[in-house]
């Protein structure tokens, strides 16, 4: 040995290691810590809680216009994305409208409201849905999105929204109505 | 505290000039490492992120090399959901060869990272001085995004050797 003996070095690096367990004594980790020797190991725990999430996205206004001709009734649809993280990618579907009472209505100032309703299909591009019930939440849908936002192209749900024949005779011409529909998405 | 610390450097200089020498073996240890709990996560779109201090004392010139393996398959950096094993939640570990760091190197599980040199001492006093070393646990967003609800665990062992 060059510069010390060898019961020097067995002190020296007992003392290193005296010090350091006096410090991580104080300290309450669970992990567990190295011991000093040719190779030292320790070893941690990782934890962490993912909450059942959904999103939906992929909404766009709807503006009936277009297909206004007081003889049929006007349907708008829009492909949207839902996803869900649950076991099941389960979710409940619950539209609110903004007239009286959460009424899906479309309003123009003091002409009378102009009903419309709401339906919903699990599957995009559906032809057609289940109806809905203002403020009141769906049956159980269940996703296919496999990411927050789905895919490009990849949508999972389909919503309707239709305004009656007899609905339409009530709207005053050239008079414009507009509403608000929420949709609220919660996991199953 | 001078006269101990010249013992442990001379030491591991005497150490370095007589590598073969069972009585001179290289010491090292790896200490102040905490759990990482990252609660419910706030987000599933943006990585989550831990970084944590920790302490690996060597006595070889020469440093050391970290070695990390995961408690997932053929020893995986993956958390096992609690209610379904079968689902993992992938992280990564990134280690970085001083104390403070947010960013490191990427670990591989099974492979060594050897670090440049250095003779850590100074951490053996605990908290009173900076660690040497950073330990980065993220949690991808892909990952998240992909990954069902639920509570996930795992445990991540690292070990130290003298270069």
């Amino acid at each position: 040995m060059t510069f010390f003996s060898k019961n020097r070095l067995s002190r020296s690096v007992a003392a290193i290691a005296m010090l350091g367990s006096l410090f991580s004594a104080v300290e309450a980790h669970a992990a567990t810590q190295g011991t000093i020797g040719t190779t030292s190991s320790g070893q941690i725990n990782i934890t962490a809680t993912i909450a059942g999430l959904v999103q939906i996205t992929n909404l766009s206004d709807l503006n009936f216009t277009p297909v206004l001709n007081g003889s049929s009734a006007a349907q708008l649809t829009e492909n949207v994305c839902v996803w869900s993280n649950t076991l099941t990618k389960g979710y409940t579907i619950k539209a609110t409208g903004n007239g009286t009472s959460s009424a899906f209505t479309l309003a123009s100032g003091s002409n009378a409201p102009v009903p419309y309703s709401v339906s919903w299909a699990g599957t995009s591009g559906a032809t057609s849905g289940t109806a809905l019930t203002t403020n009141v939440a769906s049956s159980t849908f269940t996703s296919t999105a496999l990411a927050p936002a789905c895919l490009a192209g990849s949508n999972t749900a389909t919503l309707f929204v239709s305004i009656a024949s007899t609905d339409q005779d009530t709207m005053v011409a050239n008079a414009a109505y507009t509403g608000i529909l929420t949709l609220l998405v919660t996991p199953v | 505290m001078a006269s101990w610390l010249a013992w442990a450097i001379g030491c591991a200089v005497a150490g370095l000039l007589a590598p073969g020498s069972q009585a001179m073996a290289q010491q090292v240890q790896i200490t102040s490492l905490s759990d990482v709990a990252f609660g419910t996560v706030p987000s599933v779109t943006v990585n989550q992120a831990t970084s944590q201090t920790l302490c690996v004392f060597t006595s070889s010139l020469l440093g050391y090399t970290i070695k990390a393996t995961g408690s997932g398959a053929s020893g995986a950096f993956t958390l096992g959901n609690v209610g379904n094993a079968s689902l993992q939640l992938a992280y990564t570990a990134q280690w970085a060869f001083s104390g403070g760091q947010t960013s490191g190197t990427l670990l591989t599980p099974g492979q060594g990272l050897r670090s440049s040199g250095g003779l850590n001492l100074l951490c053996s006093l605990g908290s009173l001085l900076a660690g040497t070393a950073s330990l980065i646990i993220t949690l991808p967003s892909a990952n998240l995004s992909a990954a069902q609800s639920g509570n996930y665990s795992g445990t991540l062992s690292l070990m130290v050797s003298p270069n």
